[in-house]
């Protein structure tokens, strides 16, 4: 009864937010920065099972297909964004620009989770090391939403810059999700026996293969003629195809399917069956990440107050990964172009991508640790969301300052 | 096709040596049953594809697929596999029965009304004599039929009789979806489909309270039962008229996602007639089992014919309804029991046969009698071969009510249906084709772009 209730509630959620959530109309700003996406983590939180426990552990159980699912079509999504033409079209420098930003993020807060956690729980050093590389990795996502209030407010500041924020926050997602394949390659099958560079580098191997087979499979069954209905059908299997096959290796879902994504964005002439997937993949893309910050939200455990203090150090080191990122990687930018230092304080939200990580490591590694780790980022996601618009409408400020 | 095949065989080669290579855990096992998913949907519409240049149905690739990946062949779709999935297969039920009700334009029906009722009776009438008089007539050579006073046998054949009459509406609806057929031809097959399986269910409950009574006549005729069923066939019908009702409000309203929201409503309209079902049971002992496919139906109609929204509805499924129609006739095709039909399949076969040969009498009869054009008597039995879910659920309603000889004549029974749903998807887009209401001819031959 429960399943169906949670099925219910999560349906109709994501439907209704699919229609109104990021559609503030004419909320003032400060109303508005309540209303980024965070509020559907809450209303999972309070589905539950610290609440209402309408979605408990066993309807979280029977989701794990279309969590798979779910994954996979995000990851897809995302390396499918990454054709060779669209990525030639981004002003020169932009891309190892977000690379930069998004590797500094990933390795200031890389060694400070790994020294907390080894610090604080008494977790085996595998486990520790992949929550480690989880959080670090979701730390480096950047979400669009503030900086999509701030061009809604009507004032979006010079163009330039705020083609650098946007440029930076579709492509340093990339960063986290490699890194999550990484870090899930450490215990891949096995989990949590001895970990080795090699074996390591072998699934990583392993896992680039897979995301490069499935995509040729799909490639070459669609390269006919297909209808749009086909192609549809090509599509989910073959996100099934390489989500699954990545769970049950315990990999990385987001990874293989990002591989898959980019492999078929490259393979593909533009303006062809890319065109088409894309408008497959986006359709439902928006539903699904609701899903996802709904799902997110039951899996959240209300915390002690460490934990609580925990997602505050969290938020601290990875604000200060972006501002470091964010001046070391746009120095040379700065030379011709009006650049705030403080430019990392734009790159605050951390979006879907940063969830999915997380959620994803939650469904892989199945240890008490993550449990509390999940906690520890979903609560650090839903404070960077409220912070990031008053922080980006700040740092686009400065640019406009700057600039005049 | 060739690199298609080729490419195909290196994804199953990929998900072979995975199973050779890592050996699944427990906690891995939703997603062994996720890529397993995947690669049956790839190969399903790959078969697919393949059978149509054969002239066959679409859905017959997605069967043989399931088939061939099922546990009687190369085990991949195993039970344990299946299980997981059982959400989806529901879901697509639901779905189908939704398009089988938006689908019949009463427009259309309004002068084939004389034909579709004397279609109903004349079939159900000569199936239920003929079928059950075969079975009763032949029953010395089942075995373990072989001890039984002939009243009982007399009982059970006429239980035989009424599964013999019922259709495969999901069958019917996904060969007109694929073949884009339209017409007085289609509207009364699919008609004729839908409602017999109304008629099938009541017929269903009086014989099996009359085998009660041949088994155990102290307890005297039990037609609770089959008020029970009647009550849920109304119920069901009731419900269906609301929910369309509803749903006809949030199609005009212009409600966002739709071929979304339709999939999650067949989801829930499953679940919650099982859930009411359960509920009844255990704290009113009432066996009143709510119909999704009957809900559905209802709905479809209702939306169809009473709301503007028919078109709206028929476009949101059409963008999903592929996915849909591959997933459940695979699965369908991984449940089909082989084994039954290697225990049984001498008996299955003259069943199948006679069975056929009762459908060509009753339609013949009905077709005259309603005076249809040549063509229509000539053709119309093609589209009543095929059996599929409620045959199933009835039989496994014969294995729980009678312990002993209904396992029996249940692997008798889905042997009989297991060669039906081989045919029948074949024989109705035959028809179809013959009659000249198939839109879609054969898709041309595909070429690499």
């Amino acid at each position: 009864m429960k399943a169906l209730i949670a099925a219910i509630v999560l349906t109709v959620l994501a439907l209704v937010g699919s229609r109104r959530a990021f559609v503030s109309g004419k909320l003032p700003f400060a109303v508005q920065t309540l209303f980024t996406g965070a509020e559907f983590i809450l209303i999972g939180l309070l589905l539950g099972s610290d609440f209402l426990n309408v979605i408990d552990d066993s309807t979280l159980e029977l989701l794990r297909p279309f969590v798979c699912v779910i994954l996979g079509w995000v990851g897809f999504l995302f390396g499918l964004q990454f054709d060779r033409q669209t990525v030639k079209n981004l002003p020169r420098g932009f891309v190892a620009m977000s690379a930069i930003e998004g590797a500094i993020t990933f390795a200031a807060v890389l060694p400070v989770a790994w020294f907390l956690l080894m610090k604080t729980t008494n977790a085996t050093s595998e486990v520790i090391a992949v929550a480690a590389v989880a959080l670090a990795a979701s730390a480096a996502c950047t979400g669009l939403t503030a900086l999509a209030l701030v061009e809604k407010r009507g004032r979006p500041g010079s163009r330039p810059m705020m083609t650098l924020l946007r440029s930076t926050s579709s492509l340093d997602p990339a960063v986290g999700v490699i890194a999550a394949g990484v870090g899930l390659s450490l215990f891949a099958v096995h989990p949590f026996d001895a970990v080795s560079f090699p074996m390591t580098l072998q699934w990583l191997v392993i896992s680039v293969c897979l995301g490069s087979v499935t995509a040729w499979i799909f490639v070459s069954l669609s390269l006919t003629r297909t209808s749009q209905a086909e192609l549809t059908v090509y599509l989910l299997g073959i996100i099934a195809l390489a989500g699954g096959v990545a769970f049950a290796l315990h990999l990385s879902a987001l990874f293989v399917s990002f591989v898959c994504g980019l492999v078929v964005a490259n393979l593909t002439h533009v303006g062809s069956i890319r065109g088409r997937v894309m408008t497959i993949v986006a359709h439902g893309d928006r539903f699904l990440y609701l899903l996802l910050l709904v799902l997110a939200g039951a899996y959240w455990r209300l915390p002690d107050i460490r934990v609580v203090f925990a997602a505050l150090v969290y938020v601290g080191i990875r604000l200060l990964g972006k501002v470091t990122g964010g001046y070391l990687s746009t120095r040379r930018l700065a030379r011709h172009h009006a650049v705030p230092p403080l430019i990392g304080l734009g790159l605050v939200s951390q979006g879907g991508m940063g969830l999915a990580i997380i959620v994803e490591l939650r469904y892989v590694v199945d240890q008490p640790l993550v449990e509390v780790v999940t906690s520890v980022a979903i609560m650090a996601i839903i404070i960077n969301e409220l912070l990031a618009p008053w922080l980006a409408i700040r740092t686009v400020g400065r640019t406009e300052e700057s600039v005049t | 096709m060739i690199r298609r095949l080729i490419t195909l065989s290196a994804a199953g080669v990929l998900v072979w040596l995975l199973l050779r290579i890592i050996e699944i855990s427990p906690s891995a096992a939703p997603a062994e049953s996720t890529f397993m998913l995947g690669f049956a949907l790839l190969s399903a519409a790959l078969l697919g594809e393949i059978v149509e240049h054969l002239r066959l149905p679409r859905i017959t690739g997605y069967i043989l697929a399931g088939i061939l990946f099922g546990p009687f062949a190369a085990n991949l779709l195993s039970s344990r596999v299946l299980e997981p999935l059982n959400a989806l297969n529901d879901m697509a039920f639901a779905f189908i029965g939704l398009a089988a009700g938006a689908e019949l334009k009463l427009g259309t029906l309004k002068g084939r009304w004389r034909s579709i009722v004397l279609l109903i009776v004349c079939t159900a009438t000569v199936l239920m004599v003929g079928v059950g008089g075969f079975f009763f007539v032949t029953a010395s050579w089942i075995s373990f039929l072989g001890d039984l006073p002939p009243l009982q046998i007399l009982a059970v054949a006429g239980m035989v009789g009424v599964i013999a009459a019922a259709r495969s509406p999901s069958s019917a609806i996904a060969i007109i979806a694929e073949t884009k057929a339209d017409g007085p031809f289609t509207e009364t097959i699919l008609g004729v489909s839908v409602a017999m399986d109304i008629v099938v269910i009541c017929l269903f409950a009086v014989a099996t309270a009359f085998v009660g009574l041949a088994f155990a006549p102290e307890q005297g005729l039990n037609l609770v039962f089959a008020l029970e069923v009647t009550g849920a066939i109304g119920v069901s019908i009731a419900l269906g008229v609301l929910l369309g009702a509803v749903m006809g409000l949030y199609l005009k309203r212009k409600g966002p996602q739709v071929s979304l929201v339709i999939v999650g409503l067949c989801f829930l309209v499953y679940r919650l007639s099982e859930i009411a079902g359960h509920y009844l049971e255990q704290t009113h002992g009432l066996e009143i089992h709510l119909e999704p496919l009957l809900i559905c139906a209802a709905a479809g109609f209702t939306i169809q014919n009473w709301s503007h929204q028919g078109p709206r509805l028929l476009g949101a499924m059409d963008r999903v309804a592929l996915p849909v129609y591959v997933v459940f006739f695979t699965m369908a095709g991984a449940r089909l029991d082989l084994g039954a039909l290697a225990t049984s399949w001498g008996i299955a076969v003259a069943i199948a046969g006679f069975r056929i040969v009762m459908i060509m009498l009753g339609t013949r009869l009905a077709t005259s009698l309603a005076g249809d054009p040549a063509p229509f008597r000539r053709y119309c039995w093609l589209g009543f071969v095929t059996q599929a879910g409620l045959s199933l659920a009835l039989i496994s309603q014969i294995e729980s009510r009678f312990p002993g000889w209904g396992a029996d004549l249940a692997t008798i029974l889905v042997a009989v249906i297991t060669i039906n749903q081989l045919i029948g998807p074949a024989a109705f887009k035959m028809a179809l084709e013959k009659v000249g209401e198939a839109r879609a001819g054969p898709t041309p031959w595909k070429g690499t772009s």
